[in-house]
């Protein structure tokens, strides 16, 4: 009985802080859409990304002197969902910047071409 | 091709490795450098010596004297040199620039688009890597000048004021810095090369550090394109952290006679009418945006449900 009592006095203010803690997040997050996520490229982008890497003209040398056809595998990419997508950009993120990273971006690039 | 031929491709590309590393990279300016001056030297560009691993605070000082910022690479040093890197991050670079209330402008990673820069008259800040691939010796430099007849770049770098790199050498450490350059410029004025949607997006993290400079790069970007809607949401939401609620909805209005298909745009000036309590014209524009909004974009139902919650 006393304990309930207890309970009760102890969720009382609990339940202040929370609508009004509640009502604060809520305004926070509620309202307009800021200019940079209203100017992000649209849903997508990871594949426009894929392709774009592919397009560039030394990773299309690489694969052409490699016996791939860089126009299937920029076929390939686009069927990519936008997850895997983002899981392949995200390891090519992780690359070091440079010149050898055109290699093993390609050795990523086609293993994922493959296995999916 | 089949899964196999990939397989096949792809042992070669284990065994190839870099054992014959990438081409030599082609100039390849003789059509694209057409009507550019054969010779540009930006002699008035000031010279920042960089102390030991320092190239990035030196030559962002250098970039931001240009632009008209008073600074030097020692006030920068605490804002963009990580000790433990040696070195700097190309975003902290464009944080301290925007700090300043300037906009870095990325370029493409196209070497006709710096000598383009070079050409009406913007020092381009560049990422070189001087050593190997693998043991990579990250600098930043900054371009002042070329020979077309010499094939020749000039830079400030470093401790040296007047450095000359054959374009050859130059595109072989430039593009070990994954052809990553920028331009650094004044609300108003805009780089040679500019996009009209790249340089709003380049603005737009302005809003919060500089919103000055940021209201006064929309206005520029709205007279220079005068059919582009993007500008005005900017405006508008600078209008609506002012808590100018009519002034935004203006701004929003101007937008949509531009492109009245622009979510933001509809969904932003539904926020505006309803801080204005006009509830009815509100909850159309949030109805609008709703509709308009693609699978994943949540952020554009929040005018509608605070809309609807008003009813």
């Amino acid at each position: 009985m006393q304990s309930s009592l207890i309970r009760r006095l102890l969720a009382l203010p609990l339940i202040a802080v929370l609508i009004v803690s509640g009502v604060a997040v809520q305004t926070a997050a509620a309202g307009i859409v800021g200019t940079e996520t209203a100017l992000e490229q649209p849903v997508g982008s990871e594949q426009q990304r894929l392709i774009g890497l592919l397009e560039r003209e030394d990773v299309q040398e690489q694969l052409v002197a490699r016996g791939v056809d860089p126009e299937h595998a920029a076929e390939r990419a686009a069927s990519l969902s936008n997850a895997e997508a983002a899981e392949l950009t995200a390891q090519i993120d992780a690359l070091p910047a440079g010149g050898s990273a055109v290699v093993l971006l390609l050795v990523i690039i086609l293993l994922l071409l493959v296995l999916r | 091709m089949t899964g196999r031929s990939l397989l096949a491709a792809l042992g070669l590309a284990v065994l190839a490795g870099c054992a014959t590393g990438p081409a030599p990279e082609k100039a390849g300016l003789d059509d694209a450098a057409a009507g550019l001056p054969p010779q540009v030297e930006l002699t008035d560009v000031p010279f920042h010596p960089q102390d030991a691993y320092q190239c990035g605070p030196a030559a962002l000082a250098t970039m931001m004297n240009v632009a008209g910022v008073d600074i030097d690479a020692d006030t920068l040093k605490p804002e963009v040199y990580l000790p433990a890197r040696q070195g700097s991050l190309q975003p902290e670079l464009r944080a301290a620039s925007r700090r300043q209330g300037l906009v870095p402008y990325p370029l493409e990673p196209d070497f006709v688009d710096v000598l383009r820069e070079l050409a009406a008259g913007n020092p381009v800040l560049v990422l070189q890597n001087l050593a190997l691939e693998a043991y990579p010796v990250w600098h930043y430099a900054v371009a002042v000048g070329y020979d077309l007849e010499a094939q020749e770049i000039i830079l400030r770098s470093g401790t040296t004021r007047r450095e000359t790199l054959s374009f050859r050498r130059f595109l072989q450490t430039w593009r070990g810095g994954d052809h990553w350059a920028m331009t650094l410029h004044p609300p108003g004025e805009l780089p040679a090369t500019v996009d009209g949607d790249v340089y709003l997006r380049a603005v737009a993290p302005l809003e919060n550090v500089a919103p000055d400079a940021a209201q006064a790069s929309y206005e520029h970007a709205a007279q220079s394109w005068p059919e582009h809607a993007m500008p005005h949401l900017g405006l508008g939401n600078l209008a609506y952290a002012r808590a100018a609620y009519a002034d935004a909805e203006t701004h929003y209005r101007q937008g949509l006679q531009r492109d009245p298909d622009a979510t933001a745009l509809h969904h932003n000036l539904a926020w505006a009418l309803l801080q204005q309590d006009d509830d009815e014209a509100g909850l159309k524009h949030a109805r609008r945006a709703a509709a308009l909004a693609r699978t994943g974009e949540s952020h554009y139902y929040t005018a509608l449900e605070a809309a609807l919650g008003r009813r």
